[in-house]
């Protein structure tokens, strides 16, 4: 952006999260991904004549938990309403959604990515729905005549979360959007994978004169499918709107669509009349009710949230905040790494849990990052992790060969122990046998030898290392280390 | 007062039907009286009514499987269809609507 | 009584005591369609000839084996063009559905299949249920069995014509707004909407969600109660169907009476004694004939005869009911019909003139005038700027009827009137004007808004030979009580299970 913001931006965003329930919202079909076109639909998805939506329990339970995470008021009492428009990927010609009267009101998520300190702040959820997908067309050739359609996502559960407007910046929408897809990942109510369509999110913006409290004229961008594209499109969208209105022009309400490759929004062509979706109640469903009880239930089998894991990492296992932000990255790795530290210390002592996080940190999401994986696919098990380093305190190997060892768990399957024995990697602390070892070396290197003697401290390394190279790395280094001095002393 | 022509041809497009020469000659005189009988509900006193809350709770389905249709079914009932996929014309000049 | 014009009851008796099968009784009734229909024009699809015995084969060894299914097991059936069919297509009389074959069956049809009964085809019905004549179907009109120069009546004109004319003893017909009903007073035949909620819509074509149900329709009360168990009670596809305990309404006739469970009595007599009847003031209107108005009068003569109590009650609100109905209902059917648009299945037009070129023509070719008219309405009454004025104000009006009622049945055990202002009146009389059309529901359109079950029996023939209905309705969920009643009326009147001159067997 150029030179002194004259102007603030005012960003809120919509985002949709399909639910992760095996079925559809309101019927029994599978929302499994990637089904051959046109193979999970049923009379009540395919919106044939006389099918009829029945709720799925599941999905409400989602929404219940995403609302109760998101600090949303739940209501005891909310009405499905039709969405009327045309478009084929739209069965019914209407979308089952929430109008006036939505499962949950009035929640938040806090961020604190702007300032100097970064200050923490307040963004407002305004509402969260529960609605149903639409199916999805493509167009074979760009410029063709005809579209293909494939009806298999219609009727996969959605929850649309609103929030007020009141982020102010790119980087603060992008923060609010992780914590968002962080917290849905966390409670299993979405896998928030925004390249597969799991997770989309529309943004509104408008800019006004700073310091300014009247709002300008709002445009939409859709079709932003990742949390870059968000950045990047709401940077391109402010640029625009505030060279157009430095320049004494009129921002047009209008909907674009962000084109990821040329890093553009382009306007959809302009429509003959707006929008009109003649909202009113779903005849063929009653209110959904929800008692105090079954919130409750909801609210105590919630998991712990990303937040609140960071938190105990810090305070009750002692570990320094970016080791917590780390580690609580995802659930699934704060699981791993939680199980590893009470597999090799039950009393889950700050040091233990230090030493854990560093092995964690390190070599395990280096292998699993090598392998483009996720910690689920990494085949060694949190007790078995334990395992090796308690074979690393027993001095049994040396920290190098544990590397290797932990590899070999992870290419295997193997115990610490079998693997350690298959690749050798005893560490041999035997003096007897590693003055043998040491012996051959001093003898095999003379001039390196010579040249330590006469004073060059850099070539004790090199014997060293030829000392490991010679036994595989299982060379005890202090014990080899204090031989090599002894021998070449003599 | 009713409903007036223009008025008519607007939802006509709203609703995405074409009337025919005959209906369009028609249709809208039919219904201008139509609404003008069905204002009469404006005579009514309703303040304040709101539906009674002894509408029953909508029951919920479990989260479990049932088997969807054989894709046959769904592309032998189709207009038009290629590669398991339904073929439909493309939006010319403009979305027709989106969400 | 023998032959064609049985009632159901009756045939199950002869099948049940061997003196006639199932393969007869179909055949009879394929026979009687293949010679009458042509001027009835009831049907749009019939069974093959071969598959429909097999059937009826079927259920003759079934109950051979001392298995069948039901009582109503091996007797044909006729169902409504709006139900859908695997076996059949289902065009709900219109065009942009023709020949749309289901790929699944309703409710209701696999309750009649799993009961035994033998489904003999489709009837004709006004376009999407939008009619009160049958007049609006697609495929032309379908006839009145007592005057074949006039209407059935509307929308479920060709199931009434099918059992009126005696080609079949049941079908099942939908009631939005008096669709069972008031066809049923055209064709002097029962037929009987259910309270909303009490049979599923499950496959059936919706025309106003909140308003419509599946309605038995048959030449006595009796079978109307047997068939109206075999097709009620909760389905776990309709999330509208009622939790409520579904008594069994046909065994109830036989030995209870109209005071509700526990009663003791038995007779048709005990029935009406002591039974509180109320008279609305407001269903005194002038389009009222006069020849209706005196068959109520007597009918509720005889009731007070045997013992019962006529009281008269307001239902404040029911003046208003039409403009009621035709917002919701249309508004309702706005959204419900916006599927049809070529894309996945049905009628498609348009050429390759794009997407929207496509939806327009499509249904300009594929929908009816009337049909039109409504979505017209429809969408009109949800647009934006117009929802508060139209929509919501009449729910609200609707909300206020309920209460009526509720305040009428305090004092009162079943409301009692006509069932249509006029007998049927001749194809073409009220086409031009389509609000002159609407008019005539004023009856029937009442219990659809408040949710009511209402049964609609011959009460009497007029002058010039037109049957005469008589409508009782009852509170929600009292089907029981107002069959009871209805049964009891039925016996007194005497007009049950008139025969149409020109369809007795022993005509030409």
């Amino acid at each position: 952006m150029s030179a002194a913001p004259r102007y603030e931006a005012v960003i809120g965003l919509e985002v949709h999260a399909q639910l992760l329930t095996r079925t559809k919202i309101f019927c029994g079909c599978s929302t499994r991904f990637g089904a051959p076109p046109n193979t999970q639909v049923c009379p009540v998805c395919l919106g044939l004549p006389g099918a009829l939506p029945v709720l799925n329990e599941g999905a409400v339970r989602l929404a219940v938990r995403a609302a109760l995470a998101l600090d949303l008021s739940i209501a005891p009492r909310s009405v499905f309403a039709r969405k009327n428009y045309f478009y084929p990927d739209l069965p019914k010609g209407y979308q089952i959604s929430q109008y006036d009267e939505p499962v949950a009101r009035n929640g938040s998520i806090g961020v604190s990515s702007e300032g100097d300190p970064p200050a923490p702040r307040t963004i407002r959820i305004h509402r969260l729905h529960l609605e149903e997908d639409a199916g999805k067309s493509f167009h074979p050739d760009a410029g063709g005549a005809e579209s293909m359609i494939d009806l298999n996502r219609c009727g996969v559960p959605l929850i649309e979360i609103v929030s007020e407007p009141d982020l102010r910046t790119p980087r603060e929408a992008a923060e609010y959007l992780a914590s968002l897809k962080e917290i849905l990942e966390y409670t299993e109510v979405c896998d928030g994978n925004m390249e597969e369509g799991s997770l989309r999110c529309d943004v509104n913006i408008s800019v006004r004169p700073a310091g300014a409290s009247k709002l300008g004229v709002k445009t939409e961008i859709k079709n932003l499918n990742s949390i870059k594209s968000v950045v990047a499109g709401l940077a391109a969208e402010i640029e625009r709107q505030s060279k157009l209105l430095a320049g004494g022009g009129r921002v047009v309400q209008e909907t674009l669509l962000w084109d990821a490759k040329r890093e553009v929004a382009v306007a959809m062509r302009s429509k003959e009349e707006a929008h009109d979706y003649r909202y009113f109640p779903e005849p063929d469903l009653h209110p959904l009710v929800l008692s105090d009880s079954f919130i409750e239930e909801i609210r105590r089998s919630m998991p712990e949230l990303p937040a609140a894991r960071r938190a105990r990492f810090e305070a009750t296992l002692g570990l320094p905040p970016a080791d917590a932000r780390v580690l609580s990255g995802s659930r699934a790795l704060a699981d791993y790494f939680e199980r590893a530290v009470g597999a090799y210390d039950p009393a889950r002592a700050p040091g233990a849990a230090k030493r854990v996080a560093n092995w964690v940190q390190g070599e395990v999401l280096r292998l699993v990052k090598d392998g483009n994986r996720e910690i689920d696919s990494f085949r060694v098990a949190p007790g078995a992790l334990a395992d090796l380093l308690r074979l690393l305190d027993a001095g049994e190997i040396s920290n190098l060969a544990a590397k290797d060892v932990l590899a070999e768990m992870d290419r295997s399957g193997m115990t610490a122990r079998e693997a350690m024995e298959a690749g050798g990697h005893r560490q041999i602390s035997d003096e007897g046998v590693l003055r043998e070892t040491v012996r051959r070396v001093v003898a095999e290197n003379p001039d390196p030898v010579a040249q330590f003697r006469a004073g060059k401290e850099k070539t004790f390394a090199f014997l060293l290392g030829q000392v490991m190279k010679a036994t595989r790395g299982s060379a005890n280094p202090a014990v080899a280390t204090a031989l090599l001095r002894e021998e070449i002393a003599k | 007062m009713g409903i007036d022509r223009d008025e008519v041809f607007r939802v006509a497009r709203l609703a995405h039907i074409d009337l025919t020469e005959a209906e369009a000659a028609a249709l809208p005189a039919q219904l201008d009286r139509i609404v003008d009988y069905v204002r009469g509900l404006e005579s009514v006193a309703t303040d304040g009514v709101r539906e009674s809350h002894a509408a029953p709770a909508t029951p919920l389905r479990a989260d479990e499987p049932a088997p969807s249709l054989p894709r046959d079914d769904v592309l032998r009932i189709a207009p038009a269809h290629r590669d398991a996929l339904l073929v439909v014309p493309r939006v010319i000049g403009g979305e027709v609507e989106t969400a | 009584m023998s032959g064609a014009f049985r009632t159901a009851r009756e045939m199950a008796d002869d099948l049940r005591a061997g003196r006639t099968d199932s393969e007869t009784i179909v055949s009879e009734s394929l026979d009687r369609i293949a010679r009458h229909d042509g001027a009835l024009h009831a049907c749009l699809s019939v069974a093959d000839r071969g598959a429909a015995l097999e059937a009826a084969r079927r259920q003759d060894r079934v109950r051979a084996e001392g298995r069948a299914p039901s009582p109503l097991a091996g007797v044909p059936i006729l169902v409504k063009d709006n139900i859908s069919t695997r076996a059949f297509p289902t065009t709900c009389g219109s065009r942009i559905l023709a020949g749309y074959r289901p790929p699944y069956d309703a409710h209701v049809v696999e309750r009649l299949e799993s009961a035994g009964l033998v489904l003999l085809g489709k009837t004709n019905m006004d376009e999407f249920a939008m009619g009160s004549s049958t007049e609006n179907s697609a495929f032309g009109p379908s006839r009145n069995p007592w005057d074949l120069d006039r209407v059935p009546g509307g929308s479920s004109g060709g199931s009434t014509a099918a059992v009126a004319g005696g080609l079949v003893p049941l079908a099942l017909g939908s009631d939005t707004g008096g669709s069972v009903r008031q066809p049923a007073s055209f064709c002097g035949v029962a037929g009987l909407k259910p309270t909303y909620g009490r049979v599923s819509r499950y496959g059936l074509v919706a025309f106003g969600s909140s308003l419509d149900q599946i309605g038995p329709i048959a030449r006595s009360v009796e079978d109307v109660a047997l068939l109206l168990d075999v097709i009620g009670g909760r389905d776990p596809r309709d999330a509208t169907t009622a939790e409520v305990e579904m008594p069994r309404h046909a065994e109830r006739l036989r030995g209870g009476g109209a005071r509700g469970a526990g009663s003791a009595a038995g007779a048709a007599g005990d029935t009406l004694r002591g039974l509180r009847i109320g008279l609305p003031r407001e269903f005194v209107v002038d389009g009222l004939d006069a020849e209706v108005a005196d068959a109520v009068a007597r009918a509720l003569d005889r009731a007070r005869e045997a013992g019962a109590e006529v009281r008269d009650v307001s239902l404040p609100r029911v003046a208003h009911g039409i403009a009621t109905y035709y917002i919701v209902a249309t508004a309702e059917a706005s959204s419900n019909l916006a599927r049809y648009d070529g894309v996945k299945y049905g009628l498609r037009a348009g050429g390759t003139d794009g997407l929207r070129a496509m939806y327009h023509a499509t249904r300009r070719e594929g929908f009816g005038a009337e049909v039109k008219r409504r979505i017209l309405l429809g969408t009109f009454a949800l647009s934006s700027g117009y929802y508060d004025a139209y929509y919501a104000k009449a729910q609200a009006v609707r909300e206020l009827l309920r209460r009526d009622f509720a305040r009428a049945f305090e004092e009162v055990d079943l409301i009692v009137g006509p069932t249509a202002p006029t007998p049927a009146f001749r194809l073409g009389e009220k086409t031009d004007d389509p609000l002159t059309m609407y008019l005539s529901d004023i009856y029937t359109l009442p219990a659809n808004l408040a949710e009511l079950p209402g049964i609609s029996i011959p009460a009497a023939l007029s002058r010039s030979g037109l049957p005469i209905g008589l409508q009782i309705l009852a509170r929600p969920f009292d089907e029981a009580r107002m069959l009871a009643a209805a049964h009891a009326f039925e016996s007194r009147l005497g007009a049950a299970g008139a025969i149409p001159p020109r369809f007795a067997e022993s005509a030409a």
